[in-house]
Formats: C-alpha cells, structure tokens, sequence
C-alpha cells in the first residue's frame, strides 16, 4: 500500500486481525477448557447407566406401589370377613345373667348332666358346671371320713347333715353322714 | 468411511513427510482425527483445539467485542463440539462445523444479552499490523503509534457493534478470517448470493461509520 494513498475499508479491517491474545491468555484458555471437558465427563454418564437408573427407579416405584396394594387389600380382606366378634354377648346384663343362672341351677336336667347349655348362651359361650351328686358318694375317705352310724339317725342326733361342699343339692339331705375333710 | 486408528496416523504421516502420492487436504486430516476421537481417544482432540481455536476466538471476539465473553463462547462451542462428535459423519468438514457451532453460540449470545455488555478489547500485535498503514496515519494525524493503533481499534469494534449479527458475521469470516462465499455460505447455511448481498450491505455501512479514516 502506498502510503500517500488513503487506506480503503479492507486495509483498515486488517487491524482487526492484529487483535490477538498472549499465550499467557492461551495457557489459560487450554487449562479451563480441560477442565470443563471433565467436568462434562463427570457428569455425562453412559446410557447403559442412565438406563439402568431410570429402571431401577421405575422398579423401585412399581414394587413400593404393589406393596401399598397389598397391604390395602390384606386390611380390606380381614375387615370384610365374616368372623364374629367373640367378645360381644348377647346377654345384656348382669342381672339377666344370674337370673338365668339361678333358673339353670333349680333345674333336674342341670343336676343330671355335667354340662349345661343354656340357649341364650348358646352362641357364645359354654358354661360347664362340674356335677358332685354321681362321684362324690363313692369317694373314698380313708382315715379323713368316718361312717358313724348308719341307718341309726335318731340314736346320735335329730339334725340333718349336709355335706359341706354339696351347696347345690337343696332337695336331696343327707342323715348319716359326717364328713370331715382335711 | 470408516478409517482405523492405524491407518489414519500412517496417511496422515504420510502426509506430513510428503511420501507417494498422498495428497491429504486439511479436511481429511481432521476426518482422521475426528474419527480417532469418536474410536476413543479423547486426547486427539487436543490437535483440533489447538489448530482453530485462535480462529474461532477471533470470530466470537470480534462478533461479542468482548474478550470474556468470547472466551466462554469459544469454549462451550469446543466443549459443544466434543459432546457431539460421535454425530459427526464427515458429510462437511470440521472446520465448517466448528465454525459453524462458534457462530450460532455467538449469535445466541447477542440475541440474548439484550443490554451490551462493556466492550473488553484484545491488545494489539502491531506487528501484525500493515506498517504502510500505521505510517501514513501517523503522518497525518501527528499521533503516537499506539494510541494511533487503540484509536483505530475502538473506532472499529464500535463500527462493527453497530452491524447487525447476520451482517457482522459476513463482514468478520471474508474480511478478518479471509474466507470465500462458500465458505461462509456453508458455515451460515445461507446461499453464495445471500453472502454477496450482504457483504456489500455491511460493507457499506461500515464505510459510513469510518468515513473519516477512508479516503
């Protein structure tokens, strides 16, 4: 270019090019660029681990959402069956009970038989009452029962003798009898 | 095409010293290293840093006018370029696509910085500069060679900054970078035509903005 003659748009442009970092500026642009190419590796996981994530993920969500299910229709299941409620009774009160108590014990058949059953119980329970009438006469008393005058009653005494634990039996006195147990 | 690792380092040996008939264009060298990286060595894509990043940094510096900023752009077109290499099948040269991806970050990024940021400018190598330039200015103006130098940068960059991105980038690859209407053409996928056209409009323009530095 001669120098007397003006400069055109392209010769001024040129200085445009003469804009050029040091290689201090380089170093450091080759250092920060190294390390965000690492940093994309760090964080840039393969895709067969990214899909094994994703499905762990989906399994781990499928299997706590099966378990839900599963624990919801185990308590519908047990709520809905058709068990009955063993600790509700048809007998509304208590005095209904020893009313009907009372009426079982007066009763030839309570006395026979070792288990009563009584209807209105009938559902819910079971009220077995342990008979003395049949063994209790042949218990052997050894030493601790003494017969004392059998069939002489009006010889020793004009008192009726009960035996101690037959509490039930109203109807039925014995009159020769002592017993004493020990 | 599919080039080994071995056989791409023998051609491009083979280049380089010039043996038989091998006649091995700066495309076909970054095809070989391209596919070196994509077979997993990382580390050849150094070779590609260091040969465009000078260019490309001087692309986004004088699109940004700002030295930082043109520094992050550079680098997250280079880290941008890394990330998807294994999708690059050679259908156009590295260079092109490289360029490519600096000039959509750098447009991306004026189109967003809605306010512009202070204008950070490179120093000057006057030793780059035309001599037959800075003397007649300095003949005429009576001015120190570097403040001569920082004036007519400023004045520049501003004139530049002024254009708008699409025509800023022409002016930048055919003036500054030296490249062709196809060159830019490829790199802006934009027609030869349309690269003339507003070459000439920005050219213009800047004519105007520095009408008292041109005769």
């Amino acid at each position: 270019m001669n120098i007397n003659k003006h400069p055109n748009l392209e010769d001024l442009l040129k200085v445009k090019k003469a804009e050029q970092p040091d290689d201090v500026f380089w170093e450091k642009f080759d250092r920060d660029l190294q390390e965000k190419t690492l940093q994309t590796f760090i964080e840039q996981e393969p895709w067969y681990r990214n899909l094994a994530n994703k499905f762990s993920q989906f399994a781990l969500s499928t299997s706590m959402a099966c378990a839900l299910i599963f624990l919801m229709g185990t308590a519908l299941y047990i709520n809905l069956s058709p068990e009955p409620d063993i600790l509700t009774s048809d007998v509304n009160s208590q005095e209904e009970s020893l009313m009907i108590f009372e009426e079982m014990m007066i009763t030839e058949e309570f006395s026979d038989y070792a288990v009563v059953v009584n209807d209105t119980l009938e559902k819910n329970y079971a009220v077995e009452v342990i008979s003395i009438q049949g063994d209790s006469e042949t218990y052997d008393f050894e030493a601790d029962a003494i017969s004392v005058a059998i069939g002489d009653t009006v010889d020793y005494s004009d008192a009726p003798v009960y035996a101690s634990s037959d509490t039930f039996r109203i109807s039925k006195q014995y009159t020769q009898l002592a017993s004493f147990a020990f | 095409m599919k080039i080994s690792k071995t056989i791409a380092n023998e051609f491009i040996s083979d280049a380089k010293k010039g043996v038989g008939n091998a006649v091995v264009s700066d495309r076909d060298l970054d095809w070989a290293i391209v596919q070196r990286v994509q077979n997993g060595e990382v580390s050849a894509f150094n070779q590609l840093v260091q040969k465009y990043r000078q260019s490309l940094f001087s692309i986004i510096y004088n699109m940004t006018g700002n030295r930082e900023d043109a520094t992050d752009i550079a680098q997250e077109a280079f880290i941008k370029a890394f990330q998807s290499i294994k999708q690059f099948r050679g259908q156009a040269s590295f260079y092109t696509w490289i360029y490519r991806i600096a000039v959509n970050s750098s447009i991306t990024f004026i189109k967003r910085a809605k306010k512009q940021r202070f204008i950070n400018y490179e120093t000057i190598d006057e030793t780059l500069v035309s001599s037959d330039i800075l003397e007649y200015f300095t003949a005429k103006t009576k001015t120190e060679k570097g403040a001569l130098l920082k004036e007519l940068q400023e004045k520049l960059n501003e004139a530049l900054q002024k254009l708008s991105p699409k025509h800023r980038i022409v002016v930048i690859l055919h003036e500054v970078e030296g490249m062709n209407h196809k060159e830019i053409a490829d790199i802006t996928k934009t027609s030869e035509g349309t690269v003339r056209s507003r070459l000439h409009y920005a050219k213009k323009m800047l004519q105007a903005y520095l009408q008292e530095y041109i005769g």
